[in-house]
């Protein structure tokens, strides 16, 4: 069974009056090749620095390897760092600067020529031992770094964006190499960057940041295909996201159409964004297409045609091989497993039928006051914000439920409660337990009914 | 079009007149640390002679035929030689250091606080010596009253250590700056502890500018009047306050036209090193 080799635990970070860190929760495995992805700003430099110790956090908990090492000065933590822009020692040549480490060892003469010599190597540049760092290239100066830090044999190895300097080929390159060395070394990488390819490319996998909070952690397939969030979505890769309704299971409608799609467990008529990838839009014939539009721009991109269709005045980008006129009507399909539905933030959708006195229904059980004069009978879509859905005492309560999960967003949680098969999320910053009951209360006026439109289909 | 004679005329008598303006007085004081004589008529007829230059290195001034009005102000000026090398090496090695720390400290603070600290650093820099010295005198004097320290030795090096150390501040910081952000933390990730983290990445790699800063605090030293006189007290000498005071009593021996020679031979034969070595290397020593 693989090991637990770092466990952050609620990190926080301040600078100051600003908060760079919120509560941050991370684990990482032995010989996992981890990317912390995210806009400059997002905090994932500071967790790094954090990690190798030349910050500590302003609260929370750092293991290595099992033992609590917040305190711990860098010099005596089995981690090594290849900083952005390298960091090596003019004074130094070459040879000097691998051997850096290991002369701070007290390592014999001998062996630490060889382990040089081993390092070089590894890193392709053998027989540069004599040379001054000063007549090396980007590249060059980048594999060196890389070399003084694994000859120290480091247990995990810190990347700071160590691709950042380089040009686009040779970027491509050591991308390639990087992920070669780390699985012919066994060691941990975290490695902290902005570039969603180099992110895509390499890592086993991707913790997406932003704002100091973790978004989404995944493989990266699962953060391309399936982004939770808006901001996944698009800061990996480009995306087309547009309001839709899901009629019901497996069934999403948007731009007036209905499309299959693969995601279930949303309660009906609820309001979700759709994503769906530039690639995966394929333009078919005007007529056969439950999506029409016209193209409106395009642009040549080498592989591919970037072609920005307007639907219904909002703008589709669609990447394909094949190359169309300007201002034709076309039509737009998409396959369902390529259409990504995510659940609308802070907002609760329910379908329900109007009851006396501006009472709604949402299910045998559950019925909410509203002050709403339509009509006994009329169904509605009720729309609820999360923040507005209140847990209680059982008592005072308008309906009980069971606590079945709860995600920390920072100084609040998302409170999942479940009571005859509908969830009700509740953003709320009091302290809750899974599997507890609560009694949830939900005021009047903060209750929006809007009425069901007849889906002819 | 043919040039007319002011437009090549005019520049090449200013240039040689500015030369001879700045060089005349090195010029005169070389060639008269050859000669007997101290009148500037007599240099023709003179002979030439190398016993001034020896009368810094012996005690035995009969043998240079030297006359005793002059030999006992030649033991006082080598005191005076003497102390100011002594000053001077002593006040440039401690505020190398200080100054050094000073600027690796500055350098680590935010950048409002840095700006701060540096236009505190450059006030001694631009504030007039008379006014410096006659603060620093001020400061002797009350802690002459608590402490009974007199002035001497001893408060001449505070001044010269009190008054080089910006200079040194100065010649470091831009080198601290051109190096690379995440030197100090490759050491200590290396393994490095803090303080050999500074001594084995950070000082190696701002070599320069702490020998350029020595440099800076070495002239400044060597040459200081004005700060000295009002610190020194009534005993102590160094050479420009000992041909200042001589100067008013009584006769000056040529010695110090030999050691004036000696010491701008040295300054002149280390620019030219450095000219040479700059070719070399991409080091900015002055």
């Amino acid at each position: 069974m693989q090991k637990v080799l770092v466990d952050l635990k609620n990190i926080c970070k301040s600078f100051g009056d600003t908060e760079v860190l919120h509560d941050f929760n991370l684990y990482i495995m032995e010989n996992e090749f981890v990317t912390l992805l995210g806009p400059s700003g997002c905090g994932k430099t500071t967790l790094l620095r954090m990690i190798g110790g030349f910050d500590s956090p302003t609260s929370g908990d750092i293991y290595f390897d099992g033992k609590l090492i917040n305190g711990v000065e860098p010099n005596k933590r089995e981690i090594n760092t290849v900083f952005q822009r390298y960091a090596l020692f003019p004074h130094l040549n070459v040879f000097d600067n691998v051997a850096f480490g290991l002369k701070l060892k007290k390592m014999e003469k001998s062996q630490i020529k060889e382990e040089v010599e081993a390092a070089l190597k590894l890193v392709k540049l053998e027989g540069f031992e004599d040379r001054k760092i000063d007549t090396l290239s980007g590249g060059q100066m980048q594999r060196i770094a890389m070399a003084r830090a694994i000859v120290c044999k480091p247990k995990l190895l810190l990347l700071d964006e160590p691709l950042a300097a380089l040009d686009l080929k040779l970027r491509q390159d050591m991308q390639y190499e990087l992920k070669e060395m780390q699985k012919k070394l066994g060691i941990t990488f975290i490695y902290v960057t902005h570039d969603q390819e180099e992110a895509l490319t390499m890592s086993d996998t991707i913790v997406v940041m932003n704002e100091g909070r973790i978004l989404q952690i995944g493989t990266p397939e699962m953060i391309y295909n399936e982004p939770k969030t808006r901001f996944v979505a698009n800061f990996i890769g480009e995306s087309n996201i547009v309001e839709g309704k899901m009629l019901k299971d497996y069934l999403v409608k948007f731009e007036g159409a209905s499309f299959e799609c693969v995601d279930n467990g949303f309660s009906k008529n609820e309001d979700v964004d759709v994503v769906i990838r530039p690639e995966d839009l394929e333009i078919i014939d005007a007529k056969d297409a439950k999506i029409k539009g016209v193209i409106d721009s395009k642009t040549f991109k080498g592989v591919h045609h970037e072609i920005n269709i307007i639907v219904n005045d909002k703008e589709y980008t669609v990447h394909t091989t094949k190359d169309y006129p300007l201002g034709i009507e076309v039509g737009l399909t998409v396959s369902p497993e390529n259409i990504q539905i995510m659940k609308k933030p802070g907002l609760n959708t329910f379908s329900g039928v109007m009851d006396y006195d501006g009472k709604v229904k949402i299910s045998d059980n559950i019925v909410l006051d509203s002050e709403s004069e339509l009509e006994e009978g009329t169904a509605v879509v009720v729309r609820i914000l999360t923040g507005d859905v209140l847990l209680d005492d059982i008592d005072e309560s308008d309906f009980k439920g069971t606590i079945k999960d709860i995600k920390k967003r920072g100084i609040y949680s998302d409170v999942y409660v479940e009571s005859e098969n509908i969830i009700f999320v509740s953003s709320t910053s009091k302290v809750h337990h899974v599997g507890d009951e609560v009694g949830v209360w939900i005021k009047p006026e903060k209750v929006k009914l809007e009425v069901e439109e007849d889906e002819g289909d | 079009m043919k040039r007319s004679f002011s437009s090549w005329f005019l520049p090449i008598l200013s240039t040689i007149l500015s030369f001879f303006i700045i060089y005349i007085p090195v010029i005169l004081i070389f060639v008269m640390s050859f000669t007997y004589t101290n009148s500037l008529s007599e240099i023709g007829a003179d002979h030439l002679t190398l016993r001034w230059y020896a009368s810094l290195f012996t005690n035995d001034y009969n043998s240079l035929e030297i006359a005793s009005r002059y030999a006992s102000n030649i033991d006082t000026l080598k005191d005076a030689i003497l102390n100011t090398l002594l000053i001077t090496t002593l006040s440039t090695a401690i505020s190398t250091v200080f100054g050094t720390i000073f600027a690796i400290g500055i350098n680590s603070f935010s950048k409002k606080i840095r700006s701060f600290l540096m236009m505190m650093n450059n006030i001694p820099v631009i504030n007039p010596d008379i006014v410096t010295g006659f603060l620093l005198l001020l400061i002797f004097v009350l802690l002459e009253t608590f402490t009974g320290l007199e002035r001497g030795f001893i408060t001449v090096l505070i001044a010269h250590i009190f008054f080089s150390i910006p200079y040194v501040v100065l010649s470091v910081l831009p080198r601290l700056k051109q190096i690379d952000p995440n030197t100090y933390e490759a050491a200590r990730d290396l393994g490095c502890t803090r303080f050999s983290a500074v001594t084995k990445a950070i000082v190696p790699a701002i070599m320069t500018g702490i020998i350029t800063g020595a440099l800076f605090a070495f002239t400044m030293s060597i040459d200081d009047f004005v700060i000295t006189m009002f610190v020194s007290g009534r005993e102590f000498f160094n050479v420009s306050t000992w041909i200042d005071n001589s100067m008013r009593r009584s006769y000056i021996p040529k010695t110090v036209y030999a050691f004036n020679v000696i010491v701008f031979s040295i300054a002149f034969l280390a620019l030219i090193i450095s000219k040479f070595t700059k070719k070399q290397s991409k080091g900015e020593l002055v």
